[in-house]
């Protein structure tokens, strides 16, 4: 999976999760940029994504992310 | 040595001047030193835990096949402290504990995770957990903001020094004038809380949250400010805290360390090793949070009652999110109106948690609660001399609370390490003698009110 | 061109740094009025003759015990303005005494002997005749000095009745150097006897004591820092400072160098006891006679009045009999009963008001000494203690005085 194919289903996720349709992310986008994303939906995020991309995170590598462009490249690494 | 106190200004200003004076390799020494001095004069023979607790914690972070007992051992430390009132043993208490066995806990986790190289030195090591400014109330800054700092031990131009005198001399503002002021009152009110009608009770409730903010916001302050004196930048701790609309984003603003902390260290993986269980997993990932943040301040049952009353709140947020959202997206009158609303629920709900906080004893919440209503008439005349002396006229203590609003606000959005570079010559100067004025005038404020003097003999003068 | 505009250029800078810092100081002086806080007034000035004296037109705020504003008026007395010429019908009554009688606790009109020119002012209206008190009580006078006004500085007002009131404390333990409350300083007088003679004290004078500087530059320094909060606040900052550092030096050892270590309140309920005790006595004696000779001298009626200790009027009997057992007492109104047989046997019309507040406190449970705040039945006279002696004193000058019993002629 490339990552512009990661990267626009990653942005139907964002917009489910953070309930605003408009929202459109890009590889720098961080928690700060979006105000409903915080530690209780971060992890909420997370499950989704697992469930989407069906891959599984550890803690230590949530924790590490700082940004969609680290997301992305970590659902590049783990999914096949 | 209390912070609020003239020896630990001459101490903090001793050290400062050394500071500059010294050679950039003996400044991490002189911290190490100022410290454990600092905490011998308050922590006397745990001065022993502290250093004890942080060579295990770097020896553990250099050999990475001990680090999760170690953390093991840091928390067990801290909740053998905690618990030990409980056994009415009168054992002291070993200050700072709380602090920094969470920063070396902290330090650990992250080595753990490979978050970052363990700390190849030990003094800058030293330096971190038993760094004084921060050891008595915060702010817990991570290893990977302080230890580059302390290492590069930068000098501290007197521009700069003047920044942090002046944030200094903002938390003593906090403390002196308003927090120990409201502190009366509102101790004075629960003290009597049978005797008292509606009105003083609404003020201590009202009171309570602000009387917090100032204490430790000034507390913040005069941390921060210390720490700047010594070449260190320092995390901040508040962030207009009661402007929240939500309690959540609350919590982002009001002791933002220990938030940031306890989010990043037991409430993510908490959640996500309990994220198959959806929604009441969230649930009581919130609760064990949120109780176990009442619980860092002391082991007694109001504490943990005040962490699930926030878990409450927090729930009620996150469950009811969608729906709401959903409301505000047909309504944007019902929007505008919740910008507004927001900020005040959100006080009466920390209000509301503050009486839990405060009143040790679940019984005086509940007389609070139940006589808040009373009668807003007749107020006794032990309140009227309280309210009569100096310094504390509600309408003074709101005027001093709104001045300090706008000085955080001036602070946030106007001031930097630099700003006074940027300054005219007039302007610099000015800063520099109103500064000194405001400083000659805290001392005095402070050696006049260390007793207020009455004599009762026939005075002759 | 250049080196004028940079002269210029840093002249307008420390004009703006110097308005901007004063303008700061303002901002303060404003903090500390809004907070309420004040700072106990100056209001003494040295005297050649009396050590010490109220400084003329001093005015400013009184904190201990009770807070009000207190004002000393142009010829150093604690009162209103009073003119030099008596004016026609009118009785002067003169009071001497000492920080009981100086009242500056409370306002004119509480004070006992403002109390007591109303009630004497009402019931004399009939005979068309009025009172005019005029204060001359300073705190902490002796009798050496009370007696040395009552020679030398209340005449100008042509009075015709003088009142010498005070404690027992003040009239027996304040009459010799050697059991006055503080060291004093150098100029306050006090006498011993020699050959049955008053004398000045030949002892050599201790400077320990703040004694009152004199001049126009310390009136002016005392006038701004009644004035200004900032001043205030600097001077008691200060004080509190070398009080700090005078204890850190003592290594924190409670070192008052001001008190005396013979003084010791309580002896004052004992008579003459002791050999130290028994001279003061002697020196009072000869003081109060000396000042009833004054008063003779210019035809003027004299009263001698005893006033109480807060021990002696505490509505508890318990707490009465408790510290009456510490002294090995069992009357507290022993020196009282001295002070009044004395007073008969040469003459001198007297009053003892201490019982009498004591049964008034008794019966309606009243704490007549101390202020809100304060622990009870401590210090000076409230507003109660005074005005209940104000109309204990009027009483008596009515039944006795001859001046009062009778109507004037019309002058």
């Amino acid at each position: 999976m490339d990552r512009t194919e990661i990267k626009s289903r990653l942005n139907e996720i964002f917009q489910d999760i953070f309930d605003d349709p408009s929202l459109r992310i890009s590889e720098s986008t961080t928690a700060s940029d979006i105000e409903a994303w915080d530690s209780i939906t971060h992890i909420d995020l997370i499950v989704e994504i697992e469930k989407k991309f069906k891959i599984k995170f550890s803690t230590g590598e949530v924790r590490g992310l700082k940004n969609v462009g680290d997301l992305i490249g970590m659902i590049a690494q783990k999914a096949v | 040595m209390v912070f609020t106190s003239i020896p630990f200004l001459a101490f903090l200003g001793a050290l400062a001047l050394l500071y500059r004076v010294v050679p950039r390799n003996w400044r991490c020494l002189l911290l190490v030193a100022a410290s454990y001095y600092f905490y011998w004069l308050i922590g006397h023979w745990f001065i022993l835990l502290l250093l004890g607790a942080t060579l295990v914690t770097y020896f553990a972070g250099k050999s990475k096949s001990f680090l999760l007992v170690t953390v093991g051992l840091l928390i067990s430390m801290l909740v053998f402290f905690k618990a030990l009132p409980l056994f009415k043993t009168g054992w002291l208490f070993p200050l700072g504990v709380s602090y920094y066995s969470f920063k070396l806990a902290g330090y650990l986790i992250d080595t753990y995770w490979g978050e970052m190289e363990p700390e190849k030195r030990l003094l800058p090591f030293l330096a971190y957990s038993s760094f004084f400014p921060q050891i008595v109330a915060g702010p817990i800054q991570r290893p990977e903001s302080f230890l580059p700092q302390v290492e590069r031990a930068e000098g501290v131009s007197f521009y700069t020094a003047v920044t942090g005198v002046i944030r200094i001399l903002l938390g003593f503002f906090k403390k002196f004038v308003i927090a120990d002021n409201l502190g009366q009152i509102v101790s004075f009110v629960y003290a009597h809380l049978s005797a008292h009608p509606g009105a003083p009770l609404a003020l201590a409730f009202y009171g309570y949250p602000l009387q917090m903010y100032a204490d430790f916001s000034g507390l913040t302050d005069i941390a921060i400010g210390a720490a700047v004196l010594l070449g260190i930048e320092s995390p901040e701790n508040f962030n207009a805290p009661f402007a929240a609309v939500s309690i959540r984003e609350y919590w982002r603003r009001w002791h933002i360390t220990l938030t940031q902390w306890i989010t990043d260290y037991v409430f993510t993986p908490l959640r996500m090793s309990l994220r198959s269980l959806g929604q009441p997993g969230m649930i009581l990932s919130l609760f064990v949070n949120m109780i176990l943040i009442g619980l860092w301040h002391g082991f007694r049952l109001h504490f943990a009652v005040f962490g699930a009353v926030h878990a409450m709140y927090l729930t009620i947020e996150a469950l009811t999110q969608r729906s709401r959202n959903r409301w505000y997206k047909r309504s944007p009158l019902a929007n505008r109106i919740t910008d507004w609303m927001g900020p005040v629920v959100t006080f009466h709900l920390v209000a509301i948690g503050g009486v839990f906080f405060f009143a040790d004893r679940m019984a005086t919440v509940g007389r609070l609660f139940s006589h808040l209503f009373d009668g807003w008439s007749a107020l006794s005349p032990e309140f009227h001399l309280i309210i009569d002396q100096p310094g504390h006229s509600l309408l003074f203590l709101a005027a001093a609370y709104a001045l300090m609003e706008c000085l955080d606000f001036a602070r946030r959005r106007f001031w930097g390490k630099d700003v006074i570079l940027t300054m005219p010559r007039w302007g610099r100067w000015s800063v520099y003698t109103c500064t000194g004025l405001a400083f000659a005038f805290t001392i005095l404020l402070m050696l006049i009110s260390s007793q207020k003097s009455n004599p009762f003999l026939y005075a002759i003068f | 061109m250049r080196p004028v505009t940079k002269r210029v250029a840093v002249l307008r800078d420390v004009l703006v740094v110097a308005a901007l810092s004063l303008l700061f100081l303002g901002l303060a002086e404003c903090a500390l009025r809004a907070a309420g806080l004040k700072f106990e007034g100056s209001f003494y000035t040295s005297d050649p003759e009396l050590g010490y004296a109220l400084r003329p037109n001093a005015q400013g705020w009184n904190i201990s015990e009770n807070v009000d504003y207190f004002q000393v008026n142009s010829d150093g007395l604690a009162d209103r303005e009073h003119s030099l010429q008596r004016p026609p019908g009118v009785i002067r009554i003169a009071m001497v005494g000492d920080s009981v009688t100086e009242a500056k606790h409370v306002t004119r009109e509480q004070a006992y002997w403002g109390v007591m020119e109303q009630v004497l002012n009402s019931r004399l209206a009939k005979n068309r005749q009025r009172v005019e008190v005029i204060n001359f009580g300073v705190a902490g006078y002796g009798l050496a000095q009370e007696s040395i006004v009552i020679q030398k500085r209340v005449w100008k007002y042509d009075p015709q009745i003088i009142v010498l009131a005070g404690t027992i404390e003040s009239f027996v333990l304040r009459s010799t150097r050697r059991l006055t409350p503080s060291k004093a300083c150098e100029h306050v007088p006090f006498y011993v006897l020699k050959n049955g003679e008053l004398a000045p004290d030949p002892q050599p004078a201790e400077q320990e004591q703040f004694c009152g500087n004199e001049g126009e530059l310390h009136k002016v320094e005392g006038d701004m820092m009644n004035a200004i909060r900032l001043l205030g606040l600097v001077g008691e900052g200060l004080e509190k400072a070398k009080e700090k550092m005078r204890a850190e030096l003592n290594n924190g050892r409670k070192v008052q160098p001001v008190e005396n270590p013979n003084f010791k309140e309580t002896d004052s309920f004992l008579g003459p006891a002791s050999p130290d005790l028994k001279a003061a006595w002697d020196v009072s004696e000869a003081l109060i006679l000396r000042s009833r000779d004054a008063a003779r001298q210019h035809h003027a009626e004299f009263w001698f009045f005893t006033l109480d200790m807060p021990e002696q009027v505490d509505p508890d009997s318990r707490k009465r009999a408790d510290f009456g057992r510490s002294l090995g007492l069992k009357d507290l109104f022993l020196t009282d009963h001295l002070f009044a047989n004395f007073a008969a046997s040469e003459s001198i019309q007297h009053g003892t008001l201490a019982p009498g507040l004591l049964a008034f406190a008794e019966k309606n449970n009243a704490i007549l000494h101390g202020f809100p705040g304060l622990p009870q039945n401590q210090g000076h006279w409230n507003q109660t203690g005074h005005r209940v002696a104000g109309e204990m004193m009027a009483r008596q000058l009515l039944e006795s005085s001859p001046l009062l019993a009778s109507p004037l002629p019309a002058e």
